[in-house]
């Protein structure tokens, strides 16, 4: 069996689990209820409609909201990924498979992109109507999307080797939430340091300070290296948390 | 005999515990070979060291002469394996399933599906959702999907437990039907199941194999003596004093159920005292109407072997 045959077998059975599941349903129409509800109040509060306060005031102010809610997204979305086979012990099965403990890593980390792309194409709606009033940044929009689906990619690295820890998918998605929003309030620290190394250290290390980048439209090669190296050393520990049944 | 599964000084420690303690038996070709032990005895350990999910802390194991360390991935096709908790995706139909098992075991295997269906009896519940089968049906997907790959040894972890009485003998009419197609080693808590499918049998407590061989042998080594069941109309107290005085070295139990008479006799297990026992009752015209040789069953044996006293 060649790496992708096997990745799109489970892959297909993940998602399958995804639609079937009445919880991918109420994540999205909550996530989506609320990204209108700040899409509306964004739009009303907007004292005048030019193209730079529409992506000032309104688009990347969303965004950012968009990133937020899905530190609490992706916990939810990836707690079953691989919890919920170790109670059943259905890991058991894959290990005994043809599938090589790859195929199975990236199986479920494409599963989760897939369905959190799914969530996030919802909001594509909020371009495209401002897009019908004469909105014609696509930079700006393409660039933000961009720094989403970057954000989502390590949010669901997090997700999935946090899964891989333990067989309760609720203490994995605690574990998740709790990591990103680890990573996140390294902003403070930032803020809080005096010596500059560190500084550096812990701004490069943070997941939003990359985000923002993408979102001002300037994407630099250390963000795609932060990207590479992060989904690296998270695929790095989930491969080891799979492997540790043999310690 | 050629061997299948050999289990050499295999040792498997946690921290704080050893599960395992350097043990060895063999299982061989073709056999159906029962694997008892009290519970936490290390049976599920062992089962999983075999099929490569837990790799030993020490010792080796072959399947087919092939180090399990060397050729896992081969060899893990070999190998058909139902854990003590079937591993069931509760969402997907029964024949969808099999049909997934089939698919990540290698894709040209999907053919097998259908015999699998028939063989396991699965076929009038292929289109419903494993979560809304009984616990006997649930337990018969799992034996598919250990077999769906068409496995020449197949490892059972307590096939029958929580089963039944119905379900219990279908799944020993599916033991059966698998018997001389493939090796099979099984585990399981209903010792009178071991004694009807199994040839062969290895106890184990805290780790240790106890008993090991076919049934025969490791009942020879615990039946100190034999034990002779004769049902008579007649045996008074002139005959006994007789019987008594002819075999010196006999030992008599008396069991009166109305008219008849139940005798066990107790023999030291070397030499055969049958012949001359029965021409004694039919000589001195005891009415003998049964006589048999009762033989220790497989649940003694596993109390004795099991038991400290035993070990002494």
């Amino acid at each position: 069996m060649n790496f992708l045959n096997g990745v799109c077998l489970l892959l297909k059975k993940e998602l399958k689990d995804y639609f079937f599941s009445p919880l991918i349903y109420i994540l999205t129409g909550l996530f989506s209820g609320i990204m209108g509800w700040l899409f509306f109040n964004y739009l009303v509060g907007a004292k005048n409609l030019t193209m730079l306060s529409l992506t000032h005031s309104i688009l990347i102010p969303l965004f950012g909201n968009i990133n937020f809610l899905f530190l609490f997204l992706i916990p939810l979305l990836s707690m079953k990924l691989f919890s919920e086979e170790k109670k059943n012990q259905t890991l058991d099965l894959l290990f005994l498979s043809n599938l090589e403990h790859s195929q199975i890593i990236f199986s479920k980390f494409l599963a989760g992109l897939i369905i959190s792309l799914f969530i996030l194409s919802w909001t594509l709606v909020f371009p495209i109507i401002l897009g019908l009033s004469g909105y014609n940044d696509w930079g700006t929009v393409l660039s933000s999307y961009l720094g989403l689906i970057f954000s989502i990619i390590s949010y669901l690295w997090v997700g999935l080797f946090c899964s891989s820890l333990t067989e309760n998918p609720i203490i994995a998605a605690i574990t998740t939430f709790c990591v990103l929003l680890g990573m996140m309030l390294m902003v403070l620290t930032v803020n809080a340091t005096q010596i500059e190394i560190l500084n550096i250290i812990f701004q490069y290390l943070s997941t939003p300070f990359h985000y923002e980048g993408f979102v001002r439209g300037s994407i630099k090669n250390y963000n795609l290296i932060y990207l590479l190296s992060f989904s690296g050393f998270f695929y790095f520990l989930t491969h080891k948390s799979l492997e540790s049944r043999n310690w | 005999m050629e061997k299948s599964i050999e289990v050499k000084s295999v040792t498997k420690e946690y921290p704080g515990i050893i599960a395992v303690k350097n043990m060895t038996f063999s299982v061989e070709k073709g056999a159906v070979h029962g694997f008892l032990g009290p519970n936490g005895a290390g049976k599920s350990t062992t089962m999983k060291m075999i099929c490569g999910l837990i790799v030993p802390t020490d010792g080796s194991i072959y399947i087919d002469g092939m180090d399990m360390r060397e050729k896992s991935g081969l060899l893990k096709r070999k190998l058909g394996f139902l854990p003590e908790n079937p591993p069931l995706y509760k969402g997907m139909k029964v024949e969808e399933y099999l049909r997934f098992v089939g698919g990540i075991r290698g894709e040209k295997l999907k053919r097998n599906v259908g015999l699998i269906l028939e063989k396991c009896g699965l076929e009038s519940v292929k289109g419903r959702r494993i979560g809304n089968l009984s616990l006997g049906y649930k337990q018969r997907v799992g034996v598919a999907q250990a077999l769906v790959h068409d496995p020449e040894v197949v490892i059972l972890d307590e096939p029958t437990k929580g089963l039944d009485p119905k379900a219990v003998d279908e799944m020993r009419k599916l033991i059966l039907n698998l018997k001389d197609e493939r090796t099979i080693l099984f585990s399981s808590h209903l010792l009178h199941e071991v004694e009807n499918l199994c040839s062969h049998i290895t106890i184990i407590k805290e780790g240790e194999v106890l008993e090991h061989g076919p049934i025969e042998s490791v009942r020879k080594t615990f039946q100190g003596h034999k034990t002779f069941k004769v049902q008579l109309k007649r045996f008074d107290s002139e005959l006994r004093a007789s019987f008594q005085k002819k075999f010196r070295n006999l030992e008599l139990d008396f069991d009166k159920w109305e008219r008849e008479l139940l005798l066990k006799i107790h023999a030291p297990s070397d030499g055969d005292r049958r012949e001359e026992l029965t021409s004694f009752f039919v000589q001195n015209n005891c009415g003998l109407l049964s006589f048999r040789e009762e033989s220790l069953g497989i649940e003694e044996i596993f109390r004795m072997a099991t038991t400290k006293e035993a070990n002494l």
